[in-house]
């Protein structure tokens, strides 16, 4: 797929996107970023895996290479921005943007947004690697292994980063519950 | 089990991370202290909020718009890269060139001042040692009296 790509089949890489575009999307969400944005986000990714698919030097699977772009994409628009999505000042325009996707009662779907952003603000106090490790395990359900090759670490390495993430955090919401 | 016990292994509990004697004892713990299963039930709602991300899907016609960014990126691409790269070595200098010339321009007109004030000190400088000439000191002055009393 990805010579057919290099070569410049539009078939194959409309197929590449159809496969991947789901996990590059919950990817970029699971960093606490609005739909709209993740959407934009996330065709960022695409658009940059067009211009250099030539450079993919397939040390590693194709989709490490996405999650590796899709993170940097993520924590960079989280830095410009200065906060996630998931603030309380956003919390309007994310009921809107979710109104059409979940149905829930307007008084539940308060409190998930609210606990979401409980959630987010305390993600977003752990340090950058902890925040991806913890993203990537918990929320994204990859495995030790597969964060250890994204993140370019060892195994231990990422076992260390969620044992101080799940303190920090732990730490972080007793607080706020105290 | 205490209820600091129960907290340092919250998390790992709701993950399911315990060892099998601490899971029971958490459950024993939370039987019988509510405060502690209040928190756990808070905890897990919190957690549970991300569950929402299993379902994120992007819009319908994904493929359309994005192929309809790159297709807009694709001609002028090469030409605005380009373009930005001589255009902000350019930018920097004429900012550079320009900020130079107010300096100058401002040291220039400071030190004219300077120069027209020192100049106009040194001729009230003058002036006025001429007129401390022409009209003579208090102390060099004669007084009236005693110019009367010798004359007498």
């Amino acid at each position: 797929m990805i010579n057919s790509i290099i070569k410049g089949d539009e078939r194959a890489f409309r197929t590449f996107v159809d496969k991947y575009t789901v996990l590059v999307f919950r990817v970029i969400v699971s960093f606490g970023i609005r739909r709209e944005e993740a959407e934009d986000l996330s065709q960022e990714v695409f658009i940059d895996v067009y211009n250099n698919v030539k450079k993919f030097r397939r040390e590693s699977e194709i989709s490490t290479w996405l999650y590796r772009i899709a993170i940097n994409k993520s924590i960079n628009f989280i830095r410009k921005t200065k906060q996630s999505a998931w603030t309380k000042k956003n919390c309007e325009d994310i009921s809107d943007v979710d109104k059409n996707v979940q149905v829930e009662s307007c008084e539940a779907k308060f409190v998930s947004e609210e606990q979401r952003v409980i959630l987010y603000n305390s993600i977003n106090r752990l340090s950058k690697n902890q925040r991806i490790a913890f993203t990537l395990n918990k929320l994204d359900e990859l495995s030790y292994k597969e964060i250890a090759e994204i993140m370019n670490i060892s195994v231990s390495s990422v076992e260390s980063l969620m044992h101080r993430a799940k303190k920090n955090l732990q730490k972080s919401l007793l607080n706020f519950f105290k | 089990m205490i209820c600091k016990n129960f907290k340092n292994n919250i998390l790992n509990y709701y993950y399911g991370e315990c060892e099998p004697d601490t899971a029971k004892e958490m459950q024993e713990h939370m039987a019988k202290c509510k405060d502690c299963a209040l928190l756990f039930q808070q905890l897990s709602l919190v957690l549970g909020s991300a569950s929402f991300i299993k379902e994120a899907a992007p819009k319908t016609f994904y493929y359309t718009r994005l192929s309809a960014k790159i297709n807009n990126q694709k001609p002028g691409s090469i030409y605005t890269r380009m373009v930005a790269r001589l255009a902000q070595p350019l930018v920097a200098a004429c900012l550079a060139a320009i900020g130079i010339f107010i300096g100058v321009k401002i040291a220039g007109s400071l030190s004219d001042n300077y120069f027209v004030e020192t100049k106009s000190n040194q001729s009230e400088v003058a002036e006025m040692q001429l007129a401390d000439e022409y009209f003579p000191k208090s102390g060099d002055e004669e007084l009236i009296e005693t110019y009367y009393l010798n004359d007498k």
